[in-house]
Order: structure tokens, then C-alpha cells, then sequence
């Protein structure tokens, strides 16, 4: 059964293609990691997935329900990339009311809100004001609402954003927690070590085009092999030398991605022997240079030239 | 570090397609009827709320005060002069009916509940209420809870119904509670040295629910059209504002413009919330006759009284106005609310 199934799913807004035709697939019971740069689509996805938007062009469901309908909505919870509260509503009552949106019965409210913010760790404070909570403190808080009312498929956009790195790992072992227990899990995320960490699929999403999907380990699997001679180069103003990577001859490809560059070479030996001349001459400060390995990072990376590369041609 | 959760089975229980209508319909109203109670339990926490119970009752008290110190000392002799001149005028002589003196009793003291009227009709609580009705919808879009809570099994129109509703009932709390209590204190400070108290409270009660009823449609009124701009805003800031300066614009210089321009100007005043108000209040005062109503807005309105007689219409037609006003923006709101996406 798929938890989750979209259909070429197109989203215009006014002249801007937000999607021009994504196809998701997600087994139940799986953490699925959307992965993209900002703007490529991931967050409208998930919000034509909750039916909070009408896609313009083709379908998504929810556990063969389609999406947005009331049915499909009992099976979800949701944590949206900046939720806000209310600084008033006390912790426990907040998740009385989100309790009670999933129609819990009311003889389980508090027993279980009790026992999600003991699960993330905001044990005690239920009786405090939103507002007295840290940023962390609220994520969490934000992550326990989305688990109440035991949703079979738990809706997770950008969950660590705006987080120290001890308040992101903590988020990330109760995502673990929540596949354990058998839901699904769908989230999206820029950050890609924490894909990684998590997720069993990956998509990789950009400029509104699902360009690979898969097990984690077979697009990783998949982008190694493919990506022998790539290399990932990191200077301080990469402007300065795009063209002239562009004409060397040993260099078969060359793409930017952000503050990276990535060189696809010919011939690996002279890249290595004329590459530091070349930033000599164009007088840029050289920061990292180093083959792709296979962290989902470097994958996603490759990828991200690919894509260019193909644009270009 | 790694505390599980309750590893419980997610139950099957789903609406299906069999489910008997009257079971969905049920299980909606017992979902609207929680979150209703939820929002009730919330709300007076807020700082909006805290300022609309200020405006309500402080207000109440302060009239108390000043008339228990300035009126009160002469009311009891002017009560008995007027009550004198009465007997004097009924051509047979007869016996005045309790109803007669009743009426007259508290006609006199209505110079002090008269003023209440125009306040709890007027700009404070317009302001106030535009203040903590301005978030129903803009709050929750402005906060980003909106997603949250349009992702789970709930109808819209429910949340925005549910929060209005909550708004509606603390509303009638305050306002039956000043209402009472001012009236109560009215009657027992005359009716009871007057010997009549007992039969004075039946009247007494009935008075004041005039008043709570319509000051409450009033005050619904007003949120109902802020709600409808919440709905069409992003910011509860940006709804309160609009929606003030609707209401205000029409409610004052409504009343302006009708004293210069005369008919051009006339239509506005069946859009003027407190001129609906004030036009059911005059005859329902006291479910006593329309001329010593229109007498009583002469006494408590002093030089108001012109600009407030010109914006008086009939008070059945501005019952049903008010009435529809409320119906139209609650259901365009909720319309709004179902269509709009969100971002």
C-alpha cells in the first residue's frame, strides 16, 4: 500500500511553473526525505499532498484516498516549516485542541498529550504558556502536535530549520522513533546529512522536476558509479573562473550548485596538474577540492551538475 | 535519551461511505461542540479579552458610582414629584397601573442607564471588539497554525463558526453581567424605598434583557464584520484596522452627513450599526410606547439627540437588518475561509 502517490502534479502561480509534474511514490511505513534547493518545489508539494493547494494538473493521494479529502486527513499529521503559536495557550491545551481537530476521543487527551511531551521531552510543562518555551523547546512542541491523534502518516516540512545542532539531533532520533512505530513518515529538508540519517527513500526535487527517486542506497549506489571522475571545487569568488575551467580540455563538464563548483573531468591526471595554476592566474583563494565521495551530499551534488549540464545541452 | 512512544495500533475506525449521515452529522457537532469549549476555556487569557472585560464593566461601575453620589440623593424626590403630576393629569382620577409607575420610576432613572446605552453601543466597544475578533482567522494564517489545523479532519466553516461562537458566548456573559447587575442596582436603589420591589423585579428583568439582547446583537454585529475582514487579510492587524475604520466611518459620519446633507446621506444610516442598535433600544426599552421612549432619548441624549433621532428607523426593520448584516458576513466568511488557499 502507498501511503503517499502523486500523479504528474503540475502547480502554476500566475506565470511562475512551481511544479511541472511530479511523481512521488511512498511505501507505508517508510521515512521518505524530499530533498531540494530552496524554491524547487518542496514545500508546495507537501501542501498539494495536505490539499491545502489545488494542484492545477494532476492528482495526489493519501493512502488511495485523494488528497485533501476528509478521509484522506484522518490518516495525517503535519508540522509546517514555521509554525507559530499562540504565546497564551497553555502547552497541554494546545495539544487538547490539535487532539480534538483529529477527533480523539476526550477521555484520551490528556493521558496521551502528557505522554508526547514527555516523548519530546517537555515533560512538566504542560501547564506553562506557549510563549515561556525556547525555539527548540517550541519545534519540539511542534513535532509532538503532529503525532497526536496517532496519524498513520506524519508530514514533516524543513523539521530542523532555524535549530542549534544539539536541537536537530534531538529532532531527528524522535523522527526515528516515529517510523519505528510502524508510521510513515514524509519530510522534506535542505539540509542533507539529516536525510541521510533518517530516511529510507530519497527524492531529489529541482526547479519543480522530480529528478531522481528511489531507496536512499540505490540512488546513492547508482550516482557513485556514475560519478567516478567528478569533483567537487570551492573557491572564494567561483565566478572568476567558471570560463576558463570551462575551455581546459581536461575537463569535460563543469556546473555551479550554489557555492560549489563541480568539474567533471577528462583526464583526472592533468586536472590535478593544472588546476592550481589556473587559480594562480585568475587570483581566487582555493577553499576545498575533493572528489564526491558518498555521503548523500556529494550525490545530491553530482546530481544538481548533472541537471545543468543537461540544461545546457 | 530515546523514550518511545506508546506503541499503540492506529485504529481503523474510518468514515466510510455506509456511515449513516446522522452518525457523521452527530460526530461534527460533537468535534464543533469541544472545540467551541477549548476556545471558551483559552480566550481569557488573552490581553484583547482582558481589555474588552475592562471596557464592559469598569464603565458599568463607574456610572453606579457616580450616580449612587450625584443622582441618587434628588432622584427619590423628583421620582415622587413625577409621580404627583401623573396622578394630577389622568382625567378620572384613577388609580395609576404598576406598568404606569414602573415606567416612570425608572424613566427618570434611565438619564444614568440612558448613557450606558450610547457607551455600550458606541466607539469603545466597537474598537474593542474589532480588537479581539480582528485574529479569528488572520491570527491563525498570520501564526502559520491555519496549515496545521486545515490538514486535520475538520470542515472550515466549523473553525470559523466555533470561534466566532466562543466569541459570542463570552460576550453575552459580560454583557448579561453588567446589564443585571446595573439594572438590579437601579431597581433597588428606587423600587425598593418606593415599597414596589417585588413586583418592580419582573419588569426589572425584562428591561434588562432588552438591553443585553440588543447590545449583544450589537457587539455581534460588530464582529461579525471583522471577522469578515479577517478572513480577507493575512494580519488580525491589518482586519482590526480596516474593519474600525468601516464601521466608524459609517457609525459617525453617517450621522454627519445626514444633518447636512440630508436625504443624499440617508441610506447610510441602515448600515450604521449603533444607529440600528439605538433604533431597537428606543422602543424596546422597556416594551413601553414609542412616545416616552423618544422622550427618554431627549432627556439622556441632551444635544446628541438630534444627530441620534435622525439615524432612528423603524426598530422591526433594524432588528432585521442587523440580523441579516451578521448572517451575510458570518457566511461570507466562512465562504472566503473554504476557498482562499493556503500558503
Amino acid at each position: 500500500m502507498l501511503a503517499i502517490e502523486t500523479r504528474n502534479l503540475r502547480k502554476v502561480f500566475g506565470n511562475f511553473h512551481a511544479l511541472k509534474g511530479v511523481n512521488i511514490e511512498v511505501p507505508e511505513g517508510k521515512c521518505y526525505g524530499l530533498l531540494g534547493p530552496n524554491g524547487a518545489g518542496k514545500s508546495t508539494t507537501i501542501k498539494i499532498i495536505l490539499g491545502l493547494l489545488t494542484p492545477t494538473e494532476g492528482e495526489a493521494r493519501v493512502f488511495g484516498y485523494k488528497a485533501g479529502s476528509f478521509k484522506a486527513r484522518q490518516k495525517i499529521g503535519y508540522l509546517p516549516e514555521r509554525i507559530g503559536f499562540h504565546d497564551h495557550i497553555k502547552v497541554i491545551d494546545f495539544l487538547r485542541y490539535i487532539g480534538i481537530l483529529s477527533n480523539m476521543p476526550s477521555s484520551e487527551l490528556d493521558e496521551r498529550a502528557e505522554e508526547l511531551l514527555e516523548w519530546v521531552g517537555l515533560g512538566g510543562w504542560g501547564e506553562s504558556p506557549i510563549g515561556n518555551l525556547s525555539a527548540g523547546m517550541k519545534q519540539r512542541l511542534g513535532l509532538a502536535q503532529a503525532v497526536m491523534g496517532d496519524p498513520k502518516l506524519v508530514i514533516l516540512d524543513e523539521p530542523t530549520s532555524n535549530l542549534d545542532p544539539i536541537g536537530r539531533s534531538e529532532i531527528l532520533e524522535r523522527i526515528r522513533d516515529i517510523t519505528r512505530e510502524g508510521r510513515t513518515v514524509f519530510m522534506s529538508s535542505h539540509v542533507l546529512p539529516e536525510i541521510e540519517v533518517v530516511s529510507d527513500y530519497v527524492g531529489i526535487i529541482h526547479r519543480g522536476e522530480m529528478i531522481k527517486q528511489g531507496k536512499l542506497k540505490d540512488v546513492k549506489r547508482e550516482a557513485i558509479e556514475r560519478g567516478r571522475h567528478n569533483y567537487e571545487l570551492i573557491v572564494d569568488r567561483p565566478e572568476a573562473i567558471m570560463h576558463e575551467l570551462q575551455k581546459a580540455p581536461y575537463i569535460s563538464n563543469v556546473a555551479r550548485s550554489d557555492e560549489s563548483i563541480l568539474i567533471q573531468a577528462s583526464d583526472e591526471d592533468k586536472l590535478g596538474r593544472n588546476l592550481p595554476k589556473l587559480l594562480l592566474d585568475a587570483k581566487v583563494r582555493l577553499i576545498k577540492f575533493a572528489p564526491l565521495g558518498e555521503s548523500l551530499q556529494d550525490v545530491f551534488l553530482q546530481i544538481m551538475g548533472e541537471m545543468q549540464n543537461v540544461e545546457k545541452g | 535519551m530515546s523514550k518511545r512512544v506508546r506503541t499503540q495500533q492506529i485504529p481503523e475506525k474510518r468514515l466510510t461511505e455506509e456511515e449513516p449521515l446522522s452518525e457523521r452529522v452527530l460526530k461534527i457537532l460533537s468535534q464543533s461542540a469541544r472545540l467551541f469549549w477549548e476556545e471558551v476555556k483559552n480566550s481569557y487569557r488573552t490581553k484583547s479579552f482582558l481589555a474588552f472585560a475592562a471596557l464592559m464593566v469598569l464603565p458599568m461601575l463607574i456610572i453606579l458610582i457616580s450616580y449612587a453620589v450625584t443622582q441618587y440623593p434628588t432622584m427619590f424626590n423628583r421620582v415622587q414629584i413625577s409621580l404627583f403630576l401623573n396622578g394630577v393629569f389622568l382625567e378620572d382620577g384613577a388609580i395609576l397601573t404598576f406598568r404606569d409607575v414602573f415606567a416612570e420610576t425608572m424613566g427618570v432613572g434611565f438619564q444614568m442607564t440612558g448613557f450606558a446605552t450610547l457607551y455600550y453601543t458606541g466607539v469603545p466597544i466597537i474598537a474593542v471588539v474589532t480588537i479581539l475578533t480582528s485574529g479569528i482567522i488572520a491570527g491563525e494564517r498570520d501564526k502559520g497554525t491555519l496549515p496545521v489545523y486545515f490538514a486535520k479532519p475538520i470542515y472550515k466553516t466549523q473553525l470559523v463558526l466555533t470561534k466566532y461562537l466562543a466569541f459570542a458566548f463570552i460576550s453575552l456573559i459580560l454583557t448579561a453581567f453588567v446589564f443585571y447587575t446595573m439594572y438590579l442596582a437601579l431597581a433597588l436603589s428606587i423600587l425598593g424605598p418606593l415599597g414596589i420591589l417585588p413586583e418592580g423585579l419582573t419588569y426589572t428583568i425584562y428591561a434588562a434583557n432588552n438591553m443585553i439582547i440588543v447590545t449583544w446583537v450589537f457587539i455581534l454585529a460588530v464582529g461579525s464584520v471583522t471577522t469578515l475582514c479577517s478572513s480577507l487579510v493575512d494580519r488580525p492587524i491589518l482586519a482590526g484596522v480596516v474593519s474600525l475604520v468601516y464601521l466608524l466611518v459609517i457609525s459617525f459620519f453617517s450621522r454627519i452627513l445626514i444633518v447636512f446633507l440630508g436625504s443624499v446621506a440617508e441610506p447610510l444610516k441602515y448600515l450604521n450599526l449603533s444607529g440600528l442598535a439605538n433604533s431597537i433600544l428606543n422602543v424596546n426599552i422597556m416594551g413601553i410606547d414609542y412616545y416616552r421612549a423618544v422622550w427618554n432619548i431627549i432627556t439622556r441624549a441632551g444635544f446628541l439627540s438630534n444627530l441620534i433621532l435622525g439615524q432612528l428607523i423603524d426598530p422591526t426593520l433594524a432588528a432585521t437588518i442587523l440580523t441579516t448584516i451578521i448572517l451575510a458576513t458570518l457566511t461570507a466568511a466562512c465562504i472566503i475561509t473554504q476557498i482562499r488557499e493556503v500558503k
